[in-house]
């Protein structure tokens, strides 16, 4: 079975996603004051970060490619296509100890590599 | 709680994320900076920077891009920017025959600097003499300028005139006055007032007395033996300190004797400054007179003169920093 979230055609089984949206608004302080003044500059760009597994070699290395080769790829979940988005930052792999997995219905022997990735996307406006 | 969202308005540029545009009465030429990811301006464009809130921007700085740099990994262009009297900065004057240079003969202060402009292709300058009117040139031999910038040679004739040259981007003229760089009697304080508490606009400031820039004596040396000195007490100095203009332009004892005097007026007098930086303001321009109110530095409504005043405009929000002279 397939996973619900895809980088392009990757599947990443993730565990755990969050969003960051910046907003740049800074802070005055006038003398004597007894409230901040604040100017809203604009804001940056919404960063997703995916943690979860990605199963294979094949699928690690078209991660890489995609990272730096700066490549646009569709980012779908669980709750259908979040639009083109990019690799930002590092893209931090660890590979699982195992003895055999059992993931999504699907069984994976000792021979196949396993890892836990966290991966940063940025959307393409 | 104050909220304002920032606006910022330039020529054929988008994604701005920094301006700073700085003006002084001693820089000639207004400057200014800009990084932006997307821009149409190359090498000698015309920009106009425009800032403000809520939607609402003042044009606060209009000239020539001087330095186009792309810079990466930012992704960024950053211009170099120069009002219209980059043009007297960028001409140099040298005159095809060495024995011909730029002359003139009898010539108010105005004209002079006005025909020193031409050179530079600057036309659009002030029809008003200063008063005391100083004329040049008076002998024979006349006022001769050669192997200098256009600005320099004015400069020369604004300090020894005791006058101030700046480009005025709202009227889009170019002035000289004899502004001096302190409150002077008859100036009017503008808006807005510099104060403190929730209705203010003052972040930091600081005051210094210093001794350091006064000239309680003026030597001017002319051509030949034309000399002229001015000197008076000043309660702040241990001992004189001497300001002296020598040139051999100054061609008469009239203009030595003048030169002496508008400059023993100007700089015989404590050196104030007050450092503000305010909440970004773009009715705040540099020569004019605003009032000052800060308890702790003890200024009540007092009245400065804007020596300079820089715009600094981020995602830290926009502070206008300014240099104030009583």
């Amino acid at each position: 079975m397939a996973s619900l979230w895809k980088f392009g055609t990757v599947d990443i089984y993730v565990e755990e996603q969050n969003r960051v949206r910046p907003i740049k608004r800074a802070e005055l302080n006038v003398l004597d004051a007894v409230a901040s003044t604040y100017h809203f500059f604009g804001a940056a760009s919404r960063r997703n970060r995916l943690m979860g597994l990605v199963i294979g070699d094949a699928n690690m290395i078209t991660l890489d490619s995609d990272a730096i080769n700066d490549t646009t790829r569709t980012l779908t979940s669980d709750q259908g296509s979040l639009g083109s988005f990019k690799i930002d930052g590092d893209i931090e792999a660890d590979r699982i100890r195992h003895v055999g997995a059992f993931i999504d219905g699907v069984s994976y022997d000792v021979t196949t590599p396993i890892y836990r990735i966290t991966l940063e996307v940025i959307p393409v406006v | 709680m104050t909220l304002r969202n920032l606006s910022a308005s330039i020529t054929g540029s988008s994604n701005i994320t920094n301006i700073q545009i700085t003006e002084s009465y001693s820089q000639l030429s207004a400057s200014a900076v800009v990084e932006c990811s997307t821009t149409s301006l190359n090498l000698g464009d015309a920009i106009t920077i425009a800032l403000g809130y809520d939607g609402s921007t003042t044009d606060l700085f209009k000239g020539f891009i001087k330095k186009r740099e792309r810079i990466r990994p930012d992704n960024i262009y950053r211009l170099h920017c120069n009002d219209l009297l980059g043009k007297a900065v960028d001409y140099f004057m040298a005159s095809d025959d060495p024995e011909n240079p730029f002359k003139r003969n009898n010539i108010s202060s105005l004209n002079l600097v006005k025909d020193l402009l031409a050179q530079a292709g600057i036309s659009n300058v002030t029809n008003t003499e200063p008063i005391p009117i100083f004329t040049w040139g008076t002998s024979e031999e006349g006022v001769k300028f050669n192997l200098q910038s256009v600005a320099d040679a004015i400069q020369f004739v604004a300090q020894t005139t005791g006058n101030t040259i700046y480009y005025d981007s709202v009227n889009d003229i170019v002035e000289f006055r004899g502004r001096k760089p302190y409150v002077d009697v008859g100036d009017v304080a503008v808006a807005p007032a510099f104060t403190t508490g929730s209705a203010g606009n003052i972040l930091s400031i600081s005051y210094e007395s210093s001794s350091d820039r006064i000239r309680n004596r003026i030597v001017i040396y002319g051509k030949g033996n034309i000399h002229a000195t001015r000197s008076a007490a000043s309660p702040y100095v241990v001992v004189d300190q001497t300001l002296v203009l020598a040139h051999e332009l100054i061609d008469t004892q009239v203009l030595a004797d003048g030169s002496a005097e508008v400059n023993l007026t100007i700089l015989n007098r404590l050196g104030e400054t007050y450092n503000i930086d305010l909440e970004g303001s773009a009715s705040t321009r540099a020569r004019e007179v605003h009032n000052l109110t800060e308890s702790f530095i003890g200024a009540s409504n007092r009245p400065v003169f804007l020596y300079s005043v820089s715009h600094s405009y981020s995602e830290s929000g926009w502070v206008t920093q300014v240099v104030a002279i009583p």
